[in-house]
């Protein structure tokens, strides 16, 4: 039996004294998808930079071939000069190597992505001038393009119109169901209760990880989100979700643009920082 | 990091102190030595003030040797000299210009001294309206000069004046020997080998007294602040070439590169540097204006010889 | 015809144009990226830091060339050390390090006396005075930077997009950073000589900026700014030879006018397109 795609073992990230992350240890299987959940600088995109090794960490990380990486939001440069094909077709620089052109097999990879993610009719468009979801779905066919069997996405639904987020959720179940280990940072909890594999709750420590009827608790929430507000539901008293008053403030990175969420989004719902 | 912003900060203080200090360092005063401060803007009066006071008087010139006087800088340090000088030398014919707000601001009661009173003068362009300052290239025109300094030391230091008038009468007669010498050598040469090329419009009233052609300047001014530009260039090659002149002359606080270019498109030689604005440095032969001139003698009649 | 032909009648004027060529094509190619990823300010940075280096070669008899390279690499070094240890900005970090390298320059100037005069040409241009060696100098150099580029271009692309994805695609993102920084400082070194250290700014800005306003993809954006850098300095040597003007001049407002011009005609952000479409949309008088 072939390992686990992805094995994390007591992963750790240190500012100082301050610790960022903590002995986080986990696996995830072929096929499966994890919700990463946390509240404001839990720690999910740290976790996610030191287990793309873009940040110094100790600890073991054992990952199955390079990973293919949706990051947080819109920092891309949206007055860089490329098109929504060219873009994606970045997916497919690392597996290339300089002498040789990118020739028709990449193309048709990178043009089967961008299909997969509704995004053909404007694969000539500029970048800049897509819509949010828009340019969220072609990073998402980059990381098509690029392939591999481990995913990782930070947060890849949040401020996404109702027709993108749908065709991003239709694309991770496919790839799901084709054998590749995803690991998803949100912050719709319901959504992932409902969608996910697995729930993954993280606080600077592992509070919890696994199905999500095992974790998706009152304790759990209220453990992870320390001292914030939880919602529940009127008719039988289960957690929907939490009202996150960003209790805990780690300052190491300032794109967590995360927001109070206990519910769907629709169209461009960005909420001030915590 | 705490220790590098103190780093920081030590490195800060020093340099303002060092610049302070700098600042601080005025002139050389001969004040206690009982002589005459003479302070004088280029290099050539200074040598002429040097051979007329003799150790009558202590001398401090604002130009350094091969400065380009220009497009001069004055300094804080020249502001104190001149504050503290008993006669300030000064060319005139807008060569100093800068030395203007150097004097608002020095007061001080230096007796002025302009060293081109009554020298006859060639007509300027743009970028110099007062005419062609670049006069002590003859050597007529430079014992006028001599004259006029020896007139101010006298004005200023009446015990001297028959020392000056001697020293200033034993130069005089050094100039005009080696204007003698020079007409000689160049007479020697054929008229039709008498042209040349400069970098900017220097030797206008040299050409005159010898019988010189200056076919072009490779900057088309009498300021060295002109750039040429490709088609004065071409033209200055077609010049060269049609009117069969032999030597193209860099000047010597100039780069020669472009000469050196001009030159070989042209099939001209490259000659020695020459002297246009300024004396050479002190410990050289040409850092003493009869050294100067001497120099520029031997690099132009090489020159059209060759 | 002949006004055509006139200025490459001398070998003279016909280097500077060749000079003039594969500097514009180089300040057009690396100028996308310069644009791209905010460098201008780093680039007139280059330019000014360069001269202490200048100075000491030139008071040290050796290669200027080499001297202000070695400072403009070492300005490129020092620039993200400060900014990554004292927790100043990376504009900040760049201003106080060239200005202090500028002064310096000028003090070991004053210092050292009037200098072996190639310091003055090699800050303010000396482009008709282009030797044939200074020539093949200027040509390898740009071909070794073509190369080079080639090789990286793809890392070079991925990290201009988008940095944190190219670093986890693997990419060694500040290592190719600094390897930009080297080749810019490079450049600006080799095309200071022609054009001088005030101007060479415009030549790695204006042309890649003219491209961006009409091509949408990196590769267009890269073959129109070289050929409008080539056509600045042929332009820029036309103009200076006809009109008499300095040729370092001519070359950056030709630029600047073929920027204009860009500004004005191109069809998808230009003037005159933004206009004719907010004429078509606006509603028919009745």
């Amino acid at each position: 039996m072939s390992p686990d795609p992805v094995r994390v073992e007591g992963l750790t990230v240190a500012y100082g004294s301050r610790r960022a992350l903590d002995g986080v240890t986990f696996t995830v299987p072929a096929g499966c998808i994890v919700g990463v959940i946390g509240p404001n600088g839990a720690g999910k995109s740290t976790m996610f930079r030191a287990m793309l090794g873009i940040l110094p960490h100790a600890g073991a990380v054992h990952l199955d071939g390079v990973p293919a990486y949706v990051p947080q939001g819109d920092r891309a440069a949206l007055d860089f000069p490329a098109t929504a094909l060219d873009v994606t077709l970045m997916g497919r620089y690392a597996s290339t190597p300089w002498w040789r052109p990118l020739g028709r097999r990449q193309r048709a990879a990178a043009e089967a992505a961008l299909d997969e993610v509704g995004m053909t009719p404007h694969a000539d468009c500029a970048f800049g001038e897509l819509s949010g979801g828009q340019r969220q779905r072609v990073i998402l066919a980059r990381a098509l393009a690029h392939g591999g069997r481990v995913m990782l996405l930070d947060e890849p639904l949040t401020g996404v119109d109702a027709a993108s987020a749908a065709v991003i959720q239709a694309t991770m179940s496919r790839l799901r169901d084709e054998g590749v280990a995803l690991l998803v940072a949100t912050h719709d909890l319901n959504d992932a209760a409902q969608t996910c594999d697995r729930l993954l709750f993280l606080n600077g420590r592992l509070m919890a990880y696994g199905t999500p009827a095992d974790t998706f608790t009152a304790d759990t929430l209220t453990r992870t989100y320390e001292g914030t507000l939880l919602v529940l539901d009127p008719t039988d008293g289960t957690p929907i979700g939490v009202l996150d008053e960003g209790a805990h403030h780690d300052h190491d990175h300032s794109h967590d643009r995360e927001h109070p969420s206990g519910h769907r989004h629709e169209g461009h719902d960005r909420g001030p920082p915590g | 990091m705490i220790a590098g912003r103190r780093l920081i900060a030590a490195a800060g203080l020093v340099a303002v102190a060092a610049a302070l200090a700098a600042c601080g360092s005025g002139s050389t005063s001969g004040a206690d030595s009982g002589r005459l401060d003479v302070v004088t803007t280029t290099t050539q009066l200074a040598d002429f003030t040097r051979n007329v006071g003799g150790n009558r008087v202590a001398v401090r010139q604002l130009l350094k040797p091969n400065v380009d006087p220009h497009d001069y800088e004055p300094t804080p340090g020249d502001v104190a000299a001149v504050s503290s000088a008993d006669v300030l030398v000064e060319h005139g014919i807008g060569l100093d210009t800068w030395l203007e707000p150097v004097v608002d601001n020095a007061g001080g009661d230096a007796l002025p001294v302009v060293a081109t009173t009554g020298v006859p003068l060639l007509g300027g362009d743009s970028s110099e309206p007062d005419g062609d300052p670049h006069v002590w290239l003859d050597p007529r025109n430079a014992v006028t000069m001599v004259r006029n300094i020896e007139k101010g030391l006298a004005a200023a230091d009446p015990d001297g004046a028959a020392a000056y008038r001697a020293n200033a009468d034993r130069y005089v007669a050094r100039i005009e020997a080696f204007d003698r010498e020079l007409a000689a050598r160049i007479d020697a040469v054929p008229a039709a080998k008498r042209k040349i090329v400069t970098d900017h419009d220097a030797f206008g009233y040299f050409a005159k007294r010898y019988g010189i052609t200056v076919v072009g300047t490779v900057i088309p001014s009498l300021s060295t602040a002109a750039e040429p530009s490709a088609g004065d260039v071409t033209r200055l090659v077609s010049t060269i070439r049609r009117e069969g002149v032999r030597v193209v002359f860099s000047e010597s606080s100039v780069d020669p590169r472009l000469q050196r270019a001009i030159a070989k498109e042209s099939g001209a030689t490259l000659g020695a540097p020459l002297y246009g604005d300024s004396l050479g440095p002190a410990d050289q032969p040409a850092g003493t204006y009869l050294g100067m001139m001497r120099a520029n003698m031997d690099a132009i009649v090489a020159g059209i010889n060759s | 015809m002949s006004w055509i032909t006139d200025p490459w009648s001398t070998e003279l004027v016909t280097r500077a144009g060749l000079e003039l060529v594969l500097i514009g094509a180089l300040g057009g190619a690396l100028g996308v990226f310069v644009v791209v990823r905010g460098l201008p300010f780093t680039v007139e940075a280059f330019s000014h830091a360069i001269f202490p280096g200048a100075v000491i070669a030139a008071a040290l008899g050796g290669s200027i060339v080499l001297g202000g390279l070695v400072a403009a690499v070492a300005a490129a070094v020092g620039m993200a050390l400060a900014a990554r240890h004292l927790g100043t900005g990376d504009e900040t970090a760049i201003g106080v390090v060239f200005t202090g390298m500028f002064a310096a320059g000028a003090l070991l100037l004053a210092a050292l006396g009037p200098l072996d005069r190639d310091v003055t040409s090699f800050l303010f241009g000396d482009l008709l005075g282009v030797t044939r060696t200074d020539l093949v100098v200027t040509a390898i150099v740009a071909a070794g930077i073509g190369l080079l580029v080639t090789i990286v271009r793809r890392p070079l692309v991925a990290s201009s997009f988008d940095p944190e994805a190219a670093a986890a695609a693997g990419v060694r993102v500040e290592r190719l950073d600094l390897l930009l920084l080297c080749v810019l400082a490079l450049a600006v070194v080799v095309s200071v000589r022609a054009v001088g250290n005030v101007l060479v700014l415009a030549l790695f800005v204006t042309p890649a900026a003219s491209a961006r306003l009409v091509c949408r993809r990196l590769s267009t954006t890269m073959a129109l700014a070289i050929a409008l850098g080539v056509a600045s300095g042929v332009g820029g040597l036309y103009v200076s030879f006809h009109a008499r003007v300095a040729a370092g001049g001519a070359v950056v407002l030709v630029a600047t006018g073929l920027f204009v011009l860009t500004w004005l005609v191109s069809p998808r952000r230009g003037m005159l397109a933004i206009a004719l479409r907010a004429r078509a949309a606006r509603p028919a008088r009745a």
